[in-house]
């Protein structure tokens, strides 16, 4: 993981360009790129806004932290296993990822979650902040976190919500 | 109807009737999807919103905050019961009040509290990489705390290049700091251990002392022929008739008196100690049988 971080941080100053702000996203809504992992070079952080579960005393950094809905009953919580039931190779194709509009579909419709093989997250800090403190006050008893996640080491399995949506083609 | 027209029209009758209304979801949270999982290693930090709020740039925050208004949020500029149609007026907002901040103030923001929230999102894990690899940890938390100072006026920050200078100064100093400390906290443990290790050695050799000292003692008893002995001495197996030993001096052969005494005794301290184990034995012996 921090071998991942720091060879990103390295190259991005390296190359004098961070801090100029090319290919960093607006504060609202995307630019005209709208590609995962062209974004992703420049925007090295995702943020996910969850209800955290007390995790097994037994728990180990290498295990999923965060499961889609509709992996979560069919297997057991160890990378091997995911690794096992998709495809043969180890790490994950980004040719792997589903992008028919049903996937994306049951992603985005809060009443067909369980089936969505998707975890949701966003590049903006300022989105979690505003999604958390709304969530929090609508249900005070319920605690409300927000986990930073390092996006160069999601990116075989990540792609845009937008990238999906518009790939949807009308025979699926 | 040209074809082109024709062919849309057929995406658009297909596509879900909440199609649009996600597309502005994952347009506005610049939604990011990852496919099965994401492992624990990816995961920097998980940090309640509650310990989020207080380190806020000031842009978020109300200048005059509702005295009467005691809740947690009181403070907030934005409306935090807007529903998800909110969110661009909450961006709007922001930066109309950081644009609307003196120059002081947006360089505060921009530098200072901008490092103050990447540290209060990224601080586990600043913590554990600062004295793993320092330089890594603080790019890290320097891009995180850049991402959020040109959030609310990405011109303006373009256009103070020292902003980026300044921000990894601060990170820099902070890093250090952590790192210093943890060497400290480090170093005093391990003088603690040192010490605990000291004493214990201490306690052993004592004990090692006190224990060769006794045991030094005993053997002494048992070697010095001259100290009078309080246990009978063990004779040899007494024939009860006393042979000629031509090596005795006729003044110290043992009378038959002394021999018998003592074989009597011995006798006697034989039998009772059978009978001791005997009788210890008897519940056992009476289950075993019965």
């Amino acid at each position: 993981m921090a071998s991942v971080m720091d060879s990103s941080s390295t190259d991005s100053k390296d190359s004098g360009r961070f801090q100029l702000g090319f290919n960093a996203l607006p504060q609202y809504g995307f630019g005209p790129d709208l590609t995962f992992s062209s974004l992703v070079e420049h925007n090295p952080f995702l943020f996910r806004v969850y209800t955290p579960k007390p995790l097994s005393p037994f728990f180990d950094s290498s295990e999923p932290f965060f499961i889609a809905q509709k992996f979560k009953n069919s297997y057991r919580y160890t990378v091997q296993d995911f690794q096992a039931a998709g495809s043969s190779s180890a790490s994950l194709d980004q040719s792997a990822i589903p992008d028919s509009y049903a996937d994306v579909a049951n992603h985005m419709d809060w009443t067909k979650k369980s089936s969505s093989p998707f975890v949701t997250t966003s590049f903006s800090f300022a989105w979690a902040i505003w999604e958390a403190t709304r969530r929090y006050r609508s249900n005070p008893k319920q605690a409300v976190e927000i986990a930073v996640i390092d996006a160069k080491a999601v990116a075989e399995g990540a792609v845009t919500a937008l990238e999906l949506l518009r790939k949807g083609s009308p025979k699926e | 109807m040209t074809i082109t027209a024709y062919l849309l029209l057929i995406i658009e009758s297909r596509r879900h009737p909440d199609h649009w209304k996600w597309y502005r979801f994952a347009t506005e949270a610049q939604d990011v999807l990852i496919y099965r999982y994401v492992p624990g290693t990816a995961v920097l930090a998980s940090i309640p919103i509650l310990s989020i709020i207080p380190k806020l740039p000031s842009y978020f925050l109300n200048p005059n905050p509702n005295e009467e208004d005691k809740s947690f949020f009181s403070n907030l500029t934005w409306d935090v019961t807007q529903q998800r149609s909110g969110y661009q007026q909450f961006c709007q907002q922001m930066s109309e009040q950081f644009l609307r901040s003196s120059a002081e103030e947006r360089l505060r923001d921009t530098t200072t509290s901008s490092v103050r929230l990447a540290m209060s999102f990224l601080r586990p894990w600043f913590q554990r990489y600062a004295l793993k690899d320092f330089q890594g940890a603080v790019d890290n938390v320097s891009e995180l705390a850049y991402i959020i100072a040109r959030w609310p006026g990405q011109w303006w920050v373009r256009e103070h290049t020292e902003i980026w200078d300044l921000i990894q100064s601060m990170v820099h100093v902070i890093g250090e700091e952590v790192r210093d400390a943890q060497r400290l906290h480090a170093l005093n443990e391990v003088t603690r251990l040192q010490g605990v290790v000291s004493e214990l050695q201490l306690l052993t050799d004592e004990f090692m002392s006190v224990h060769s000292r006794s045991g030094s003692d005993e053997s002494a008893d048992e070697a010095d022929p001259s100290e009078p002995s309080s246990a009978p001495v063990s004779p040899p197996p007494a024939p009860l008739v006393p042979t000629e030993d031509p090596q005795l001096l006729p003044g110290q052969a043992p009378s038959k008196v002394e021999t018998a005494s003592c074989v009597l005794t011995s006798f006697l301290f034989g039998a009772f100690a059978a009978l001791f184990v005997v009788n210890s034995q008897k519940r056992d012996l009476a289950l075993h049988f019965t």
